[in-house]
């Protein structure tokens, strides 16, 4: 007798055919023969509780129609739809480029007498700070508080249009009467 | 224990042990399948239809033999080969196309049993054939039928689905290593292990 016991494997497949060696194991060992024959007889108890009624034929095809309307509720394959996405997806690639190619090569491709684009100007208002932020509408505000003065002197009837034409003399005295009036405005 | 031994019970039990004849998640692939095949992988619904009509009997009964009763074995069933169409741009044909949906019908057992309702064992059917010349007989055929059905029920997973496979499918060890995802070793110890299992589960039922 061999001195190891037979596998489970070796004992299920004992089951199906019986090897030579495993024929001499089982004849001299008392303890595979109870595994073996225990094996057996959990086989014969299964072959017991395999039995499946049979739905009438009906059912079948009421089966095959259930699952063909649930499949037509379905979204196409998700394996289909990421393929496809992914084709159109590589295949606009070199499509695009190959225009964008065709474009700047070909300047008759471009269409007759299409303008260079121009570049649009910043809108005004958005280089500028919002009102509550600018420091500069304090210091106008200030002009303007002393603006009959200026008036006066300038002859002109808005500060606004007084600000923009003074001299560089004009602006130097209007920045000292701010410094004078304003003192936490810094030159 | 004698080669002769086993030669009879392969005599009385022959679906039980044979592992030459493929099995139902062997057949071979007609040329209507191949069809029918590359045709779904199209996109054309109704070529699925006939893969349904050539597998759902395979497929339900397999469900039937997991959860007990005709209810979910028929979501299941249904489950299995919404799950078939949904992945068929992913089956590639390494394998029948009987073994990777017999593979996702036993997944989705698996899942059901471990997400949802235990196992709901159903009287069978009074439109069985009858297994005994008497009503008595017929009477402790079924109580051994359920005693037996509930003690697969209670196999560990691998054990049982290795059964069920097997014994009741009649795949060849072969096949239910690539169902599994196993191997024919393992498959072979899984098998002894459980009609092993099965025969003390039984005999504790009985003498309970």
């Amino acid at each position: 007798m061999a001195e190891r016991h037979l596998s489970d494997e070796d004992l299920w497949a004992s089951l199906e055919a019986l090897g030579e060696e495993a024929g001499e194991h089982l004849a001299a060992c008392a303890a595979c023969r109870t595994l073996r024959r225990e094996a057996e007889e959990g086989l014969a108890l299964a072959a017991e509780g395999g039995a499946v009624p049979e739905p009438s034929p009906l059912y079948w095809e009421a089966f095959r129609r259930q699952v063909e309307r649930r499949i037509a509720e379905e979204p196409a394959p998700s394996g289909w739809s990421a393929w496809r996405r992914w084709v159109s997806l590589r295949s606009l690639v070199p499509l695009g480029a190959a225009v964008a190619l065709a474009l700047a090569l070909v300047p008759g491709l471009r269409g007759p007498g299409a303008p260079e684009p121009a570049s649009s100007p910043l809108p005004a208002w958005q280089a500028l700070p919002s009102a509550a932020d600018d420091p500069g509408l304090d210091v106008l505000r200030g002009v303007a508080l002393s603006g009959d003065d200026l008036d006066a002197a300038a002859g002109c009837g808005e500060v606004t249009e007084c600000l923009s034409v003074l001299s560089d003399e004009e602006s130097q005295e209007v920045a000292e009467v701010l410094r004078a009036r304003l003192p936490g405005v810094q030159s | 224990m004698s080669a002769t031994l086993a030669s009879a019970f392969a005599l009385q039990h022959p679906s039980l042990l044979q592992d030459a004849a493929p099995g139902p998640a062997a057949r071979p692939v007609s040329s209507e399948e191949s069809e029918a095949l590359a045709a779904c992988r199209r996109g054309e619904r109704e070529a699925f239809d006939g893969l349904v009509e050539r597998h759902q009997r395979d497929v339900y009964r397999l469900c039937y033999r997991y959860v007990g009763n005709h209810e979910d074995a028929n979501d299941l069933a249904q489950e299995a080969f919404l799950k078939a169409w949904r992945g068929m741009a992913s089956f590639r044909g390494d394998s029948a196309f009987s073994t990777w949906l017999y593979r996702i019908a036993v997944n989705t057992c698996l899942n059901f049993r471990s997400a949802r309702r235990p196992l709901a064992a159903e009287e069978p059917s009074e439109a069985l054939p009858d297994r005994g010349p008497s009503a008595a007989e017929r009477l402790v055929g079924r109580e051994r039928e359920r005693q037996v059905r509930d003690a697969i029920a209670r196999l560990p997973e691998k054990q049982r689905a290795t059964l069920i496979l097997k014994v009741y499918h009649e795949l060849t060890h072969e096949e239910v290593a690539r169902i599994l995802g196993s191997t024919v070793g393992t498959v072979k110890a899984n098998l002894f292990h459980a009609v092993a299992n099965l025969r003390k589960l039984v005999a504790g039922t009985a003498g309970a």
